[in-house]
């Protein structure tokens, strides 16, 4: 099988937040080997305390903390992203290795196919 | 070799013409597009209401043309497609709505049908990111 | 492996992460709104004229002359495609990531 690489790069209030997730999810549903890196605005879904409830949306976060659980095997997020919007990876719910540049650039080239959504 | 082609944004962006010019030429040049796969605004090219005014081009008529001459595959994701307001009868009837606006070549069906396209291409390309 | 970009990398920050995460021997071609990027005196120029000589560069024809980018005066690095090399590109690289 040919893995996958999504790279979900926009914050959590965004419909394409979920629509990234999706697509991971339904990958490893059909037995892909898949990864998933948050990138960009897309490290602002792994702030913790978050309360969707409060803008009328449904919580991201139940979704991201299944992805291990539904076999997306590599959760990773992009130093440079963080660094560049003051989080620190230790406030981040999920414990997704932190990749920099270069490991990024590894990455992409390891993955089979890649989307970034 | 066979192409998956992806589309991502609706018929006012430039990515529906990319996607367009891209899949033709592909076709030309005597490679195969296995499957189209049309997700998040990328559905509403599937939507047979928009009206464009007459001086325009209209892309969602030369997407669908194009599916049909070349008897292509093309597959709207329905979850997207639903939220959009993208609706073929079966669904118009499904969720008790007024009216469908969407029909052959186009086909209603799950984002599956996007990760089983990107197993068996020997290219995958995504427009509208 | 080829990148394709089509933001400008004036609105979107995703034109700075293409770049940083591109490797040597790698190819990037800019459509729509990313051939802006091309335009002389600006940071992102520089950043494409200092990509490693290995990476090969390439702009859309049609989307340059659509936003009217004079073609003579690209970067000496830049090959400008149609749609039909573009098609070839795609097959010439094992894979291609759109940004």
């Amino acid at each position: 099988m040919k893995s996958l690489l999504v790279i979900s790069r926009h914050s959590p209030a965004r419909p394409q937040a979920r629509e990234a997730l999706d697509v991971a999810l339904s990958a490893a549903a059909f037995g892909v080997p898949c990864g998933i890196l948050f990138m960009d605005d897309g490290v602002f879904q792994l702030i913790k305390g978050q309360d969707a409830a409060q803008i009328a949306q449904k919580s991201l976060a139940a979704n991201l903390q299944a992805l291990p659980l539904y076999g997306v095997e590599d959760v990773l997020v992009c130093q440079h992203s963080l660094g560049d919007r003051g989080i620190q990876a230790n406030r981040c719910m999920l414990d997704a290795r932190v990749l920099n540049n270069a490991e990024i650039a590894a990455l992409i080239e390891h993955y089979d196919q890649v989307l970034t959504l | 070799m066979d192409f998956a082609i992806a589309l991502l944004a609706g018929p006012q962006d430039p990515a529906a013409r990319s996607a367009l010019e891209f899949s033709r030429a592909v076709l030309a040049a005597g490679h195969r597009i296995s499957r189209l796969f049309f997700y998040r605004d990328g559905v509403l090219l599937a939507s047979q209401l928009n009206v464009v005014p007459q001086d325009e081009k209209d892309i969602g008529a030369e997407w669908r043309q194009f599916i049909q001459d070349n008897h292509l595959d093309a597959v709207v994701c329905i979850a997207a497609a639903l939220r959009r307001g993208v609706l073929n009868p079966a669904e118009a009837e499904r969720w008790d709505r007024p009216a469908a606006n969407t029909a052959e070549p186009w086909e209603l069906s799950g984002l599956g049908q996007w990760v089983d396209a990107l197993q068996s291409a020997d290219r995958a390309v995504t427009f509208g990111t | 492996m080829l990148h394709i970009l089509r933001h400008s990398p004036h609105a979107e920050t995703r034109f700075a992460s293409c770049l940083r995460s591109i490797n040597a021997g790698q190819a990037l071609l800019l459509i729509e709104e990313a051939v802006y990027g091309l335009l002389p005196g600006t940071a992102t120029r520089d950043s494409l004229e200092y990509l490693p000589a290995s990476i090969a560069l390439y702009a859309l024809d049609v989307d340059l002359q659509a936003r009217g980018l004079a073609l003579d005066d690209l970067p000496g690095r830049t090959r400008v495609i149609t749609h039909a090399m573009m098609v070839e590109l795609c097959v010439e690289r094992t894979k291609v990531v759109s940004w």
